[in-house]
């Protein structure tokens, strides 16, 4: 008997290798795709006055003054009741921030007063800046020792350590807003926004013991980042008016940079992703500095082309410029010196990829022990996201946020005291988790069909859909009941109808109404099975696109949608659900109808526009118009169209730019489109050990500002070490 | 037949022959008729080919069996656990404690209470949803329903609990008995017609197409089929409807399924083709298909409903797989590896064990299949005693 089921037994094993390759999780992808639209995003806020910071924060409450970016040097920031009623926090809120005290004496840990007792390397006092970084921690002073035990999904994955790490030469405060020192220790603008003077820190080191300082900013500037070889087109950051942005070493510690149009935004965007330190960009030769006297030795503008060439070859590269990419990717080389406070020690590609301690670090804590506080950080592979989240229901991680699964949180619950952990919920505010964005294009894709396509441009028609979903219903069964029912508008009273926001009628489930509309836009006529057929007397179907293995379950909160549709409005339904990367692509040929997907918190509208906006190609909701705008400047008819202009009136004018990102999200209410569904929820689910200390709380969650790198990990310690 | 079963006959005082009185003679029972009573001495396989007429019943009623829609989603009755039916309580000869469910948001699990004080009746062949039998009567009977039609949905009736979605898993499965055990026999179907035709020109020519035919063989069955499953499944159109792509994947799926059929019907063929029967047939001048399809293949009947019988299951397994990996069917359709792959984490596992109910039926059908084939081959098998 066994013989026949020797075949049943093979496709049970190859299922479960089968398994394995595919559930690799591709998180990272995205950010990729974020980090593409933010950088084209900044380049349209270039010509931009001196722009208020878009962050979350602010664009919550449009008429708060904007963050001041100038003249600040050290910004010390707590959560302040603006920041809670924005949903930044609630209760006790402690949060890390910068202090302008400098301690009287500094101390060092254990690891690295061994090293330089050994002669390893030098004395504290010639590792630490004049000026180091001083961190208030967010409950107390810490403790040095142990380890940060992580986990990651394989060499893609590099986002779960550059996040905590953030080596940007200025940073973001853990509300996500102010931009505070960190490299740089200060920075100014003149009054026009074009000329910009950064001062670094004296007496940095990278983690090898060498200097860093400008020479470091324009061996990127002139040898990186200008070589066609190593980067073929500059990042859209980097132009302003067309042209580069010229930057100028002044002595070894003052950088200027000069744009030849105003550019108010660059600041933020320094402290942001975009622009970013060479451990998260470096494989890419972006990140604004690099270490020069790591990186000449293979440089052909130092040694010459064919040494350089030569050198490659001998090191198994196809070329200079792709060994030079290798070699400035700290990830995956060990040797890369690194500004972070972990640097790398076991790459990426390996089992386990593991950092310790940076003895050369900036950051000192508010007695002046060198940070960080933990020696060594340890990330163990797990290809499958089953397997991560079994290890952490195990408690086998100290702090991880990253590839959480929501649904598991009654696993997580259940077994915290066990696992010795406490769960933390990182919300990102105003952001949509599954949202049915209809493309307002589709007539003229691929696939259009001009009767239906005329009910999709049918406001009326979105409406009625909207008024169709039960939102807690979905709220319920793929949330736990942990997101919000409401529109991306919430919180902005409507002038026209007081005591409600624009869209908020549409977010509540009422079939009659919808009904009512459906009735009324000549959608009136139905078939036997009670389906709704267009004046044509074609049935009526609405096929929703949606990839699979993404970071949501679409297909299963879609095939949900598509359930209540028919059941509440008789409007028929197909699910099309397809690999992530053949389904992008579809998307952005605009072959699909609608597509479901997340959007990052509202106020990133106008910097990162991929999501809510019609601008820069592809996208969501009018993606042929979108394309048409990317290819030729093209202007669409109609809400599309305003929404254009009025993302092209905050490029050029910087005093715009607030008032214009209300009103573009405005229009997205307006015009039910996206149709959201639930609201913030916790984007990290975090599991948490109960000795950690120092974990900001509630920790706001954004891609811009990299958490949990907004959380200060080089603060966090272990009260107790390891358990 | 032979003489002393012609005397038997006379012997019986010249009453007209009846076919049942002779059904204990084996002398005079047909092959059909022998390999039925041996079939019926293999108990096991007896045994499971009961089971297999059941779950083919399964397939025909589906919809009269389910208790709820397969589709009906309610987030109040989501992750509810099986719960049982009553015998004789308050009047009714079956009723079900009415249940009320919130969420704990200490534990975030949905949690729910009988409440038995009041119950629910149920009557069999009582009224639920509105479906089509076979596609052409309208109905709305059902094996179980609710007595009281304008019944609080609480209290309905989850014999295998509910789903994330409150979706009845019973029903559910009832459902992916159906597209699952059809995709298997639609399958089974197609590569028995393909087995034979390449199977009998291989065996009947011989020589160089032969040759060929099995070179062919060969290359097709060293092709890892998961991978190719992953390819050819990539490659459906997108604008498909559901039924379209379950049609496509049975094909697919019989496509690599036929060539062990064709080498053992190609064999039967290759030692047969010498026999006098068909060589006299040939000097009559028969022709090759009449030969072959008339002649020969009637003498294998048996082997190639054995080898069906056997093959059902790997097709369903391979659906099943297939669908797991999520290159199969997908939702809203529901197979039976639709149903495993809502079970497929953590948290089924250690809160949710009803969600695996389905990995039963599956175990079930394959094991009743293959012992089903078992018995039918050694019933069929004429070399063995009888």
């Amino acid at each position: 008997m066994l013989k026949k089921f020797r075949h049943g037994l093979v496709v049970v094993l190859l299922l479960v290798v089968g398994l394995v390759a595919i559930a690799c999780s591709d998180e990272e992808v995205e950010e990729a795709t974020n980090t593409t639209n933010a950088s084209a995003a900044a380049s349209s806020a270039q010509a931009s006055g001196a722009a208020p910071a878009a962050t979350p924060a602010a664009a919550a409450k449009p008429a708060a003054p904007a963050p001041k970016i100038v003249e600040t040097s050290k910004t010390s920031k707590a959560a302040t009741g603006d920041d809670q009623a924005a949903g930044l926090g609630e209760g006790d809120v402690s949060w890390p921030s910068l202090s302008d005290t400098m301690p009287s004496s500094f101390s060092e840990s254990p690891m690295c007063a061994a090293k330089a007792a050994a002669g390893e390397i030098p004395a504290l006092e010639d590792r630490l800046p004049e000026n180091p970084l001083v961190i208030s921690p967010a409950e107390s002073i810490g403790e040095y020792g142990g380890t940060w035990y992580r986990a990651f999904t394989g060499p893609a994955d590099g986002q779960n350590m550059e996040r905590p790490m953030k080596d940007h030469i200025l940073f973001f405060g853990t509300n996500m807003t102010d931009v505070q020192a960190n490299i740089a220790e200060s920075w100014t603008s003149n009054a026009d926004a074009t000329e910009f003077t950064l001062t670094l820190r004296k007496g940095l080191k990278w983690s090898d013991g060498d200097d860093y300082n400008t020479d470091d900013i324009m061996f990127w500037y002139d040898h990186m980042v200008t070589n066609e070889d190593l980067v073929p087109t500059p990042p859209s950051w980097m132009k302003s008016g067309g042209e580069l942005l010229t930057f100028s070493a002044l002595d070894k510690e003052t950088l200027q940079i000069n744009s030849s149009e105003p550019y108010g935004l660059l600041i933020t965007l320094l402290a942001s992703v975009v622009v970013a330190g060479p451990h998260t960009r470096g494989d890419s030769g972006l990140g604004l500095y690099a270490p020069s006297h790591y990186l000449s030795d293979f440089h052909p503008d130092v040694i010459g082309l064919d040494e350089a060439n030569a050198k490659a070859e001998a090191a198994g590269y196809e070329n200079w410029a792709k060994y030079m990419l290798f070699l400035n990717h700290a990830n995956a080389n060990p040797d890369s010196p690194m500004m972070t406070a972990w640097k790398v020690v076991k790459p990426i590609t390996s089992e386990q990829w593991a950092l310790e301690r940076n003895c050369f670090y900036y950051g000192v804590d508010t007695e002046g022990q060198q940070l960080p506080y933990m020696d060594n950080v340890v990330l163990d592979l797990a290809e499958n996201l089953e397997v991560l989240n079994l290890k952490a229901i195990a408690g086998e991680f100290t702090v991880q946020g990253r590839h959480i699964d929501l649904s598991k949180l009654p696993v997580f619950k259940e077994n915290s005291d066990k696992g010795n952990y406490r769960i933390q919920f990182w919300r990102q505010p105003e952001s949509g988790i599954a949202n049915l964005y209809i493309n307002e294009s589709w007539g003229d894709g691929a696939h259009g069909e001009p009767e239906l396509a005329s009910f999709l441009t049918n406001k009326d028609f979105r409406a009625a859909l909207s008024m169709g979903i039960e939102r807690d219903e979905i709220n319920e069964v793929f949330f736990l009941g942990l997101g919000e029912i409401g529109g991306l508008c919430a919180g902005w009273d409507d002038p026209n109808n007081p005591g409600k926001y624009i869209g908020e009628d549409y977010v509540q489930f009422n079939p009659d109404a919808a009904n009512a509309l459906l009735d009324s836009i000549g959608l009136d006529k139905k078939d036997a099975d009670g389906m709704r057929l267009m004046p044509s007397g074609e049935k009526i179907v609405v096929t929703h696109s949606v990839a699979v293995a993404a970071f949501e379950d679409y297909e299963g909160i879609d095939s949900m949608v598509i359930e209540m549709w028919k059941k509440h409005l008789g409007i028929d339904g197909k699910l099309d659900a397809q690999e992530r990367s053949l389904w992008s692509s579809r998307r952005d040929n605009n072959e699909t109808m609608l597509n479901s997907w997340e959007s990052s918190g509202r106020a990133g509208a106008i910097i990162t526009p991929n999501h809510l906006g019609v601008v820069g190609g592809g996208g969501f909701i009018a993606v042929g118009a979108s394309n048409a705008h990317r290819d030729d400047g093209t202007m669409a008819d109609g809400w599309v169209g305003e929404w254009q202009a009025l993302y092209e009136e905050a490029k050029s004018d910087g005093s715009k730019y607030a008032p214009n990102l209300k009103k573009v999200v405005e229009l997205n209410c307006e015009n039910v489109n996206p149709i959201t569904t639930v609201m913030n929820k916790p984007t990290y689910t975090a599991i948490i050990k109960k000795n950690v200390r120092n974990v900001p709380n509630p920790l706001p969650f954004s891609y811009h500002a990299q958490t949990s790198g907004n959380g200060f990990p080089e603060t966090w310690w272990l009260d107790g070490g390891n358990q | 037949m032979t003489l002393s079963s012609l005397g038997k006959i006379f012997s019986k005082k010249n009453l007209p022959v009846e076919s049942s009185n002779d059904v204990n003679s084996i002398e005079l029972a047909t092959q059909r008729q022998l390999i039925w009573r041996r079939f019926k001495r293999h108990r096991l396989g007896f045994a499971a080919s009961i089971v297999v007429v059941l779950f083919y019943v399964i397939v025909l009623f589906a919809d009269f069996l389910s208790t709820a829609p397969p589709v009906d989603y309610a987030a109040a009755r989501g992750y509810m656990p099986p719960q049982g039916i009553q015998l004789f309580k308050d009047g009714h000869f079956l009723s079900v404690c009415e249940v009320s469910g919130a969420r704990n948001m200490e534990s975030y699990l949905m949690e729910y209470e009988a409440d038995c004080d009041n119950t629910q009746g149920i009557s069999l062949f009582g009224k639920g949803y509105d479906y089509k039998l076979w596609g052409i009567i309208p109905t709305n009977r059902h094996i179980l329903g609710m007595k009281d039609e304008t019944v609080d949905p609480n209290a309905w009736i989850h014999l295998f609990g509910t789903d994330k979605q409150g979706r009845d898993v019973f029903s559910r499965s009832m459902h992916a008995t159906r597209v699952s055990l059809t995709i298997g026999l639609v399958g089974v179907a197609l590569s028995i017609i393909f087995g034979i035709f390449v199977g009998a020109i291989s065996g009947y020519h011989g020589g160089m197409i032969d040759s060929i035919l099995q070179r062919v063989i060969e290359i097709i069955r060293s092709i890892p089929t998961i991978p190719l499953y992953m390819g050819l499944s990539s490659a459906f159109p997108e604008d498909w409807t559901i039924n379209q792509i379950y049609f496509m994947i049975t094909v697919i799926i019989s496509l690599f399924a036929w060539t062990d059929l064709a080498r053992v019907i190609r064999g039967k063929f290759l030692a047969m083709k010498d026999e006098d029967f068909v060589t006299a047939a040939r000097l009559n001048g028969a022709k090759t298909m009449r030969i072959v399809f008339i002649h020969m293949l009637p003498s294998f009947y048996s082997h190639i409903i054995a080898q069906a019988s056997l093959s059902l299951p790997l097709m369903i397994v391979t659906e099943t797989s297939l669908s797991f990996l999520g290159l199969g069917l997908r939702p809203p359709a529901v197979s039976y590896g639709v149903l495993l792959k809502d079970a497929q984490n953590v948290q089924s596992v250690a809160n949710m064990p009803w969600l695996f109910l389905p990995a039963i039926l599956v175990v079930l059908v394959i094991l009743a299949l293959n012992f089903m084939g078992d018995g039918i081959r050694d019933a069929a098998d004429p070399y063995q005693e009888v």
